[in-house]
């Protein structure tokens, strides 16, 4: 009897528990509700188990407050309560611990992927095939290809790292870059540098802009069986700095291309480092040219 | 002699395979060229028995180049820097591609195992008499929309036309390709293709048995089940040369 009558009293405090939201409470405020709930219900449970008794086994039984069966139910539904809870947290631990260990996954996928797309392999066996050409045609031009190759690797892996570096820093490494792409690509690919002294210390994502010329060539020159020109200009206002990108072709904007995707990390990325103080524009110019441009303040904490 | 031409866009990319090439006595590197559409006259012209076939070129990729290339197929070594992408429109067929740089021991491979397959063509082509047509063992590009196949014409049962497309049944697959059942006898070897109708041609050693059909015509049960009716015009052909 004791038995069934627990069992129907605990399934209708877990009911409680439960409907009352008991479970998303802390420590300090679910201490005293578990007490007082557990004193309630062995009075109420000796209650119930005298007066069942008395009607049922002729027990003649009185309620005394130290009764020691009172005592004794009151143990056991501490006991019930502890365990309970103890589940219930633990439970609820290993879901919190997967969910944070989900996380820390997809971060480090990210992280992965942003490095792999750094270092596009297409661009380095590419460039290696151009190298192994060049040793026996122009030994002298290798060379210089291996150190270019060099500084655009060891750059993407070190300064992938840091928020910003300076203008001048990432234009050596866009120069670098150019510099082996025009080893490939011969009388195909012109470059044209046209940059401002005063924007040369400004403080830029890095490899922001190496990617977008990436995306020039990629999308521009190598698709024109001609070839062409990549015109990078730079010039300072007032309180910013803005960069012009130009490459031969026409732009086709189009949700579903890789090349909008590039963008839309760009821009990404500029929201985080500025906010809304700094943007991307992308647009076809009259002579035939794929403009992008960018804005960016010279203060570079976002306001 | 294995007659090769290389195509790839960048000039030092061509050079590298050429300085390759050198080491391989059976290898004639015949031509080269950067641009897709003058690459297209070469061959046509030159008929070479091998390409070294980069994917990505400006204006047209390696497989477009394949697709638009009329009469045989050469055999085909593709070249790429990085590409798994590319060469995922290749189902079924193991075809043969390098990675740049270009490894020597893997093109060595490639080569031996083309040089036998242009000695088995040289050979029935040796055979079949007419030099125009393509020979049972020359193999044709067959594109639809991403997928890639390059068939060995001894495979192909049936092509059937279907409006301007003509499917083209072979192992387990029937991709529909762009091009007309005209054109398409003209260039088989009527020693193994039989144009049965309108709508069908057959490939003779995929044939069954033959069944007479309504109004003096027949019907051809090829070897994988598919039936196949003749006109009654080509019936009688068909039956003179079944008698022979």
């Amino acid at each position: 009897m004791v038995f069934a009558l627990g069992l129907v009293t605990t399934h209708a405090y877990r009911y409680v528990i439960i409907k009352a939201g008991w479970l998303n409470l802390d420590m300090p405020r679910l201490i005293p509700r578990v007490a007082v709930a557990c004193i309630g219900l062995s009075i109420i449970f000796h209650f119930v188990y005298l007066s069942i008794g008395n009607a049922v086994f002729r027990w003649d039984l009185a309620f005394r407050w130290n009764d020691q069966n009172l005592f004794a139910w009151l143990m056991l539904f501490l006991m019930w309560n502890l365990i309970y809870f103890a589940y219930i947290f633990f439970q609820r631990y290993r879901v919190e611990e997967i969910k944070n260990l989900k996380l820390e996954a997809a971060r480090n996928e990210y992280e992965l992927r942003r490095l792999r797309d750094q270092m596009n392999p297409h661009f380095i066996f590419n460039a290696m095939n151009t190298i192994r050409a060049l040793i026996d045609e122009d030994p002298t031009k290798a060379k210089n290809a291996v150190t270019q190759l060099s500084n655009v690797l060891r750059s993407s892996l070190q300064t992938g790292k840091q928020e910003f570096i300076t203008l001048e820093k990432e234009l050596q490494i866009v120069n670098d870059y150019l510099e082996i792409e025009k080893a490939r690509y011969e009388e195909r690919l012109q470059v044209d540098f046209i940059i401002s002294e005063e924007t040369t210390s400004a403080q830029v994502p890095p490899l922001m802009l190496q990617t977008l010329v990436e995306n020039c060539i990629k999308h521009g020159i190598a698709k024109l069986p001609e070839g062409g020109k990549i015109k990078v200009i730079t010039n300072r206002g007032q309180d910013h700095v803005s960069i012009d990108i130009l490459n031969s072709g026409k732009y086709t904007p189009d949700a579903a291309t890789e090349s909008s995707l590039g963008l839309e990390n760009t821009r990404y990325r500029l929201d985080l480092s500025y906010g809304n103080k700094a943007w991307l524009t992308i647009g076809n110019t009259e002579e035939n040219y794929v403009r992008t441009h960018i804005h960016i303040p010279l203060k570079n904490k976002k306001a | 002699m294995i007659r090769t031409m290389i195509v790839d866009d960048e000039r030092l990319a061509r050079q590298e395979i050429k300085r390759l090439l050198e080491s391989f006595s059976e290898i004639e590197v015949i031509a080269e060229s950067g641009v897709v559409d003058e690459a297209l006259d070469i061959i046509e012209k030159e008929k070479p028995d091998l390409l070294l076939l980069d994917i990505q070129m400006p204006g047209k990729t390696g497989f477009e180049l394949l697709d638009e290339l009329n009469g045989p197929t050469p055999e085909v070594i593709f070249i790429t820097a990085y590409d798994e992408y590319a060469l995922q429109a290749f189902e079924v067929n193991a075809l043969d591609y390098l990675m740049k740089p270009v490894d020597e021991n893997r093109l060595r491979d490639s080569i031996l195992k083309v040089s036998k397959r242009v000695d088995d063509r040289r050979e029935s082509r040796r055979v079949s008499d007419e030099a125009e047509t393509l020979s049972i063992k020359d193999q044709v590009f067959l594109k639809d929309g991403d997928k890639c196949w390059f068939v060995e014409l001894s495979k192909v049962r049936l092509f059937e036309s279907e409006g301007n497309y003509v499917r083209v049944y072979f192992d387990d697959q029937r991709p529909l390709i762009l091009k007309s059942l005209n054109g398409l006898t003209e260039r088989l070897n009527e020693k193994y293709f039989f144009r049965a109708s309108r709508k069908h041609i057959v490939n003779l050693k995929w044939i069954d048995k033959v069944e007479t059909w309504f109004n003096g015509g027949l019907l051809v049960i090829l070897k994988d089940g598919t039936k196949v009716e003749v006109s009654r015009r080509q019936s009688v052909r068909l039956k003179e040369m079944m008698a022979l």
